[in-house]
């Protein structure tokens, strides 16, 4: 069903055969405006160079163009729906999936759905102000595009609010514009989302590590037997493809910058140079990964069991796994911390999901570094980044009350307080980068930091003006 | 390496795939499509577009498959038949258009169907 744009709110599940749905939502989209304007992006501009979504289908989904950022239309996109789909894993595989939220697992789904919500606005949140000191034009079009999507797929986890919850879940549905990030009062749920992201080297490792992490519980979203979930994350994890795209090629960019500084400077102290040494990007890698990691929950969950098994939340890639997909004789093996030492122990396979998705991530991020490894390598550079033990600096799970170093040993809180600076971005350290965040906003133009893209948007030239500012 | 596009697409290339990879990183042979791992940033907005469920990460090619995931590689990497060097990172399908060659591998390949 393509997108109907004639409508306040555009969508393409038919809000106008539903006038109480269409009200609430309508009710809604004034507060929405508010908070975007209060807590959106702080440049202003005259327009942005922005993608659109036009259909869900396979011919073409996005239309490109200029557009005033508060003219942008936000609306509510679900996957086209298969008749026929069933449910694929739990103690319900095989039947049909629901087109409504059966009694016994509301309070579940709509917790699941309120803290998917809750991250959306979150990250445009954080992100407010970075506008005022981009890199480049083309930059500063990619965080608006992120940003605005971001928006958009708060609208989505609204409409499943008001469509499928009643007055808790239109309750809900404002509380995710009371709460703010970093607000001492009333924070965002998960902790990543309470950081902030001063500056562009940080937007560059969120979009890489932590909307990484959105790919994968959307994913896991996405295999829900509650159709309308499913459908929804489906279609936001084609917008997500740009987020992550904006993290790697940004990380691409630096590294392959601070090489060229190295190689010109012949030295791995760059900063008086105007870079970012590598030793730094080391600890932006190591601060991003572990505050991510912490966002899968504890390795060992019986809540995630609990949503396996009902058929709320699958795995990643469910469908395509070749196991029984109920799990109930299946065991994993965890790592965990006993007297002082690591060991591992075995539990049922329920109980670690949140492990198996991890793991999946990890193996994502794995692929990350050897992308960046080979610009440092190509570079004649002898010094490669890594990814830190999954125990380094976790807040959350197994390892929360233990110190790890990046290379997986266990320390007491006096070594790691003294070592704490040579592993996450120090005080100077974050002083420097801030340092070299000064605006370029002329067309075909870079900061020193941190290299051009090997190609624009949508065809576009690095030196097209992505953006006009007011 | 990132995602992989394996048998199923071989004779088919029905392309939904190119559309949907932010990067353009999708390139096409003769008898099918090939990801550059080089240039993948392992989105996986392509998996899902597939109509042939081709496309995989490279840890969950379909049993039986692994040789796509290097011979994924040896396109790129490799200098193909008819061609003076290796493709490489090319920067974008769209801009050089059809490669229109398959790697060995690839040509000598049987459907099983």
């Amino acid at each position: 069903m393509s997108i109907d744009y004639s409508e306040k709110i555009p969508n393409n599940v038919d809000l106008a055969g539903d006038r109480k749905l269409q009200r609430a939502l309508e009710s809604w989209q004034p507060n929405f405006l508010d908070w975007w304007k209060t807590m959106g992006p702080a440049v202003p501009t005259e327009d942005v160079y922005l993608r659109t979504a036009v259909d869900v289908g396979q011919e073409g989904w996005a239309h490109f163009g200029h557009v005033a950022m508060e003219e942008y239309r936000w609306g509510v996109f679900l996957s086209e729906r298969n008749p026929d789909r069933r449910i694929a894993f739990g103690e319900q595989k095989g039947e049909p999936v629901w087109q409504q939220v059966p009694g016994e697992y509301r309070a579940d789904l709509q917790r699941l759905i309120v803290i998917q919500g809750d991250t959306e606005p979150a990250s445009v949140e954080q992100q407010r102000r970075l506008g005022e000191t981009a890199p480049s034009l083309y930059d500063l079009r990619n965080l608006f595009q992120v940003n605005v999507e971001e928006g958009r797929h708060l609208w989505a986890m609204v409409y499943l609010l008001h469509a499928y919850f009643g007055r808790n879940g239109r309750e809900e549905a404002e509380a995710l514009l009371q709460r703010n990030s970093g607000d001492l009062d009333s924070p965002r749920i998960l902790g990543a989302f309470n950081e902030e992201t001063p500056d562009w080297l940080s937007f560059y490792m969120f979009t890489y590590f932590t909307d990484r992490d959105g790919k994968y519980q959307l994913g896991t979203l996405k295999e829900s037997a509650f159709d309308p979930l499913s459908r929804t994350c489906e279609f936001m994890l084609k917008e997500e493809a740009h987020h992550m795209f904006v993290g790697t090629t940004g990380i691409d960019r630096v590294v392959t910058r601070t090489c060229e500084l190295m190689r010109e400077h012949d030295t791995v102290d760059i900063a008086p140079h105007g870079g970012i040494p590598l030793d730094v990007l080391q600890k932006y890698v190591n601060f991003h990964y572990s505050v991510s990691l912490d966002l899968f929950g504890s390795e060992q969950s019986t809540n995630a069991a609990n949503y396996f098994t009902a058929g709320l939340k699958g795995r990643w890639q469910e469908e395509r796994r070749g196991d029984d997909h109920r799990l109930t004789d299946d065991s994993a093996s965890i790592v965990v911390v006993r007297d002082g030492q690591m060991g591992t122990d075995e539990v049922s396979a329920l109980l670690a999901l949140n492990l198996d998705l991890q793991g999946e991530y990890v193996k994502d991020c794995e692929n990350g570094l050897k992308r960046w490894n080979r610009v440092i390598e190509k570079a004649g550079i002898e010094t490669p980044l890594y990814l830190p033990h999954v125990g380094f600096n976790r807040e959350v799970g197994l390892f929360a009350e233990h110190h790890v170093t990046p290379a997986g040993r266990l320390v007491g809180t006096d070594a790691w307080e003294a070592e704490r600076d040579r592993w996450l971005p120090s005080d100077a350290d974050r002083a420097h980068v801030q340092s070299l965040m000064r605006p370029v906003y002329e067309p075909g133009k870079i900061a020193g930091w941190v290299a051009p893209p090997v190609s624009g948007i949508n065809g576009r030239p690095f030196d097209y003006e992505y953006v006009h500012l007011t | 390496m990132p995602y992989v596009i394996a048998a199923a697409c071989v004779d088919i290339m029905d392309r939904s795939c190119m559309d949907e990879c932010p990067v353009d990183c999708i390139y096409e042979g003769s008898r099918k499509l090939y990801i550059n791992p080089l240039e993948c940033i392992d989105c996986g907005a392509c998996e899902p577009a597939c109509p042939v469920e081709a496309i995989s990460q490279d840890r969950a090619v379909p049993a039986g498959q692994e040789q796509f995931v290097d011979d994924n590689l040896r396109f790129f990497e490799d200098v193909l038949p008819g061609r003076d060097e290796a493709l490489g990172q090319p920067g974008g399908a769209s801009d050089i258009g059809p490669i229109g060659i398959d790697t060995d591998f690839v040509k000598q390949f049987k459907r099983a169907d």
